[in-house]
């Protein structure tokens, strides 16, 4: 399995990870509505159940799933650049961190075997506070790394059970 | 014993608390959770010593663990590292008390000195 790299300061939170897919197919998995919903997630964790997009500079995106309790959450955004498929930049307010604006960047870099994709998730300057709420970026790497290495989707996962 | 049965509950937690790698190996997940090869290799010791303090902190229930695959994936948990902390919680209080205490007396002591610092520094501007 490629190493996920996790790395952080005060205003930023940097997770990586090297997947064997060209960027190409990996930046297709993260805008394909039918796609995000195929990878995001795992019974007993959360689950995007439903993603929109508009896939334009300025357009909007969101998520509805459910969490391992039930509850359901929502995340939406707005592309602020597209560069496919390198680069991907919007803004990330969810649910459950009330108003606070935040913004995703994914860097995709190709590479000898594939791609190394970066997720920087940043604006926790000016909500410290937070920082604990996105503790799960390695995960959904891996869960992205899952569906592109081996098609792995979110159905034939199987179910998270805490232990 | 009310208290007594909050100092029991966090024993395990106390014990796996004080080894330095299991410190370090929580300190790592705060920024997420892993899986237990990269926590492995983000320590110089071996993989199955990584193994047996991970145990420990599962049991103490201080990180929590679910598969992905074949991988096993850890993640702190908070709610014993709650009790921990309201553990500590009063004794917090009763540092607080302590420097409370230490800023009277340093401020009084001050106080009395005051007299003679002032003559220095007048001392100081009469040389000017």
């Amino acid at each position: 399995m490629a190493a996920i790299q996790q790395t952080s300061n005060a205003d930023e939170i940097v997770s990586e990870i090297r997947i064997a897919a060209p960027p190409e197919r990996v930046f297709q998995a993260l805008v394909d509505p039918a796609q995000v919903v195929q990878w995001w997630g795992q019974a007993g964790i959360y689950r995007c159940t439903k993603f929109e997009n508009n896939l334009r500079v300025g357009g909007a995106w969101r998520t509805i799933g459910v969490d391992g309790n039930g509850h359901h959450f929502e995340v939406t955004g707005e592309y602020l650049e597209l560069d496919p498929p390198r680069l991907l930049l919007s803004t990330w307010v969810a649910t459950w961190t009330g108003d606070a604006k935040t913004k995703v960047r994914w860097e995709l870099e190709p590479s000898a075997n594939g791609t190394l994709v970066r997720i920087r998730h940043s604006g926790f300057a000016s909500h410290p506070e937070l920082t604990q709420a996105y503790r799960g970026w390695p995960r959904m790497l891996a869960w992205l790394q899952a569906l592109l290495e081996k098609g792995e989707t979110v159905e034939q996962r199987t179910p998270a059970s805490w232990s | 014993m009310r208290n007594r049965s909050l100092t029991y509950a966090t024993g395990k937690a106390f014990s796996a608390l004080a080894d330095p790698t299991r410190r370090a190996v929580l300190d790592l997940l705060l920024r997420g959770g892993l899986p237990a090869g990269q926590i492995a290799q983000a320590f110089p010791v071996s993989r199955p010593a990584i193994s047996k303090h991970l145990r420990v902190l599962r049991r103490a229930r201080l990180v929590r663990m679910h598969r992905l695959g074949r991988q096993r994936w850890f993640e702190l948990n908070p709610g014993p590292l709650k009790t921990v902390d309201l553990w500590l919680t009063r004794y917090r209080a009763f540092w607080q008390n302590e420097l409370s205490s230490l800023k009277h007396f340093v401020e009084a002591s001050q106080a009395k000195e005051l007299p003679s610092r002032g003559k220095k520094n007048e001392n100081k501007k009469h040389r000017r």
